[in-house]
């Protein structure tokens, strides 16, 4: 058969990256001589969970980041989620005190609250992007008032939660009264069937 | 910078294909044009920017909702690129400005990659059309004037018109059997073989109405006749030969959308068919298209698929369940076809533009399930039909050409050279 060059020759070279592959293999290393010496010098606490956690938290951070064009406010919410429950795991790991869902939880529901709210402000004509993610992220921030409110024995500190509840209510009120055709036409998008 | 917030739903057809598609399932269909010119980079970025323009359709993003994918406007700049991989390879959105279409370009060569839930392939003519229209104007200004460039009337129109023409009391049409599929030793590094088999129309042309066949019906019959030869008959195959045929919409409904608008038949070979006789193939093949090919029964089809999409408990399973349910059931529903063979037919292009131009291509993505996959369109006296395969052996093209040839129609074949470099 006769060919003509109407197309580029193709190089068949495998694509990868090699950095991340250089990560897995470090990562890999990591966790299992942290196993090992947790092993050989003591195993009644289990301090190598918390660097697993911490590796496994990494990855969620990179997988998601390598991804171009990400939503700044999928972003905070991202985060927010995965450094909640590696705070909890944490916590859990070290012998459970409550300064998880006590402390840092609400600390990062605030701060979560106020990255999109200084995000609406800065750039209130692309909210649009971010009102779906806040609408999570309030919802999300609730979570710990409803079980303040539903079991006694889960936050014994509840000053911290009413505070990041009162901060998220805040910026959801404000942004609605800023946004709220935005995030009616955000939903309507999101939520059509 | 315009406001990037508008958006519309997908139409009936496209909605399948962002739950379906993955990197081994692109859902991309690629149209290229060569030209009788090298082409410049800087002037082809131009002419798409032109291009989308009046087809504003096609600057857009999918995004995710919580029941269904939707589009977005996009106003990032399109990205235009020498042509260095497969063709029909998965877009993805990240490393494309989120566009669901990518051009790009090889020697005399135009290629306009597109994600089928953007359009179907008559629609995406019209937007590869545009490319070449005025890239040529804007690469040969002495030639044109305004006044053709305004002249040009295009339809943007994204309505479904799937929903506008559906018969809700249509019965369901029935499923068929399992088709055979294609076997042989797969190419390696996800590479795909491209052979285009250019025809001389006027012979093909003849030679069918002679066997008072259409040049669809003539070439399925010849394709049937290759798989039988080359393939079926070596494997000992069991299951039926099915050949999914898409149909243009736009022929049986009155439509202007540039939105998908297609449907399709499938021609299944049965068990008294006597394969080694090409004539008893033709007057089966012309039989099955005279039975299916009717309003009637392309109705029906459609109207099936519309209601699935409509149903209200369809519609109201979460995106991320879909995506689970469908990417397992589409491995099963793609059993029940053997291969593709789409024709788009007879490209018009305004004569003052035609000696700019040396023809036009299809190429479908094949996967692994249909593993080659057939698509044809003609500009003046030459028709061009393209194979796209994932496997490594030729012998269906070539058994393919080897009948044509017989059948003393003049041909030509040209390819991307993966067989040739394997062999």
């Amino acid at each position: 058969m006769e060919y003509m060059t109407l197309y580029p020759k193709v190089r068949n070279v495998k694509k990868g990256n090699i950095a991340i592959k250089v990560m897995l293999i470090i990562s890999a290393i990591v966790a299992i001589t942290c196993f090992i010496v947790n092993l050989c010098t003591s195993t009644r606490f289990w301090w190598c969970l918390i660097v697993l956690a911490g590796i496994v938290y990494i990855w969620v951070a990179v997988i998601y980041s390598v991804h171009r064009n990400i939503n700044i406010a999928s972003s905070v919410l991202v985060h927010s989620i995965a450094i909640s429950l590696l705070t909890l795991c944490i916590d859990f790991i070290i012998g459970y005190s409550g300064w998880a869902i006590n402390l840092s939880i609400p600390i990062i529901i605030a701060v979560a609250n106020i990255t999109i709210l200084v995000l609406t402000i800065v750039s209130i004509h692309r909210y649009y992007k971010y009102a779906i993610y806040q609408l999570i992220i309030f919802l999300l921030s609730l979570i710990p008032l409803i079980i303040d409110l539903f079991s006694n024995n889960i936050i014994t500190m509840p000053i911290f939660t009413i505070i990041a509840s009162s901060i998220a209510v805040f910026t959801f009120v404000f942004s609605l009264i800023l946004c709220g055709k935005s995030i009616i036409e955000e939903l309507d998008r999101r939520l059509h069937m | 910078m315009a406001k990037e917030n508008n958006w519309r739903r997908l139409d009936n057809s496209a909605k399948i294909f962002p739950i379906a598609s993955s990197k081994k399932y692109s859902s991309v269909f690629r149209l290229s044009a060569v030209l009788k010119e090298k082409i410049a980079p800087n002037i082809l970025k131009k002419a798409v920017n032109l291009a989308l323009k009046n087809l504003s359709s096609f600057k857009v993003k999918l995004k995710k909702g919580f029941f269904w994918y939707y589009f977005e406007d996009n106003n990032k700049e399109v990205i235009i690129e020498k042509e260095k991989d497969y063709p029909c390879k998965y877009i993805d959105p990240n490393t494309n400005n989120d566009y669901l279409f990518k051009v790009t370009y090889w020697e005399n060569k135009i290629n306009l990659d597109i994600f089928h839930s953007l359009t179907d392939g008559n629609s995406g003519i019209i937007f590869l059309r545009e490319i070449v229209y005025t890239y040529i104007e804007l690469a040969h200004k002495e030639d044109f004037n305004q006044k053709l460039r305004t002249e040009r009337k295009i339809s943007n129109n994204t309505e479904d018109d799937y929903l506008k023409n559906y018969d809700k009391k249509s019965k369901n049409s029935k499923g068929g059997k399992k088709a055979y599929r294609l076997k042989g030793k797969i190419l390696p590094l996800a590479a795909i073989g491209v052979i285009h088999v250019n025809i001389d129309l006027d012979e093909l042309k003849n030679r069918s109405k002679e066997k008072n066949v259409t040049i669809t019906q003539y070439l399925t019959s010849v394709l049937i006749h290759a798989i039988y030869n080359s393939n079926y008959k070596k494997y000992n195959g069991k299951k039926p030969i099915k050949i999914c045929i898409p149909v243009d919409l736009k022929k049986y409904f009155k439509s202007e959308t540039i939105s998908n608008f297609f449907s399709y038949i499938s021609v299944q070979t049965e068990e008294n068919l006597n394969l080694d006789s090409f004539e008893e193939i033709l007057k089966f093949v012309k039989k099955e298209f005279d039975r299916k090919l009717t309003k009637e029964e392309i109705s029906k089809t459609m109207s099936t698929n519309v209601k699935l999409g409509n149903n209200i408990f369809i519609k109201s399973i979460p995106l991320f369940l879909k995506l689970i349910i469908v990417k397992l059931s589409y491995i099963e529903i793609r059993k029940y076809t053997t291969t593709t063979f789409s024709n788009v037919g007879r490209i018009g292009i305004i004569g003052e533009y035609q000696k700019y131009i040396d023809k036009f291509m299809m190429l479908i993505a094949p996967e692994s399930v249909e593993k080659i996959k057939c698509s044809a369109c003609s500009f003046e006296n030459k028709l061009n039909f393209t194979f796209t395969s994932t496997l490594e052996g030729t012998e269906v093209e070539e058994e393919f050409c080897k009948k044509l040839k017989e059948e003393e129609i003049n041909i030509s074949v040209e390819g991307n050279g993966v067989h040739d470099f394997i062999s």
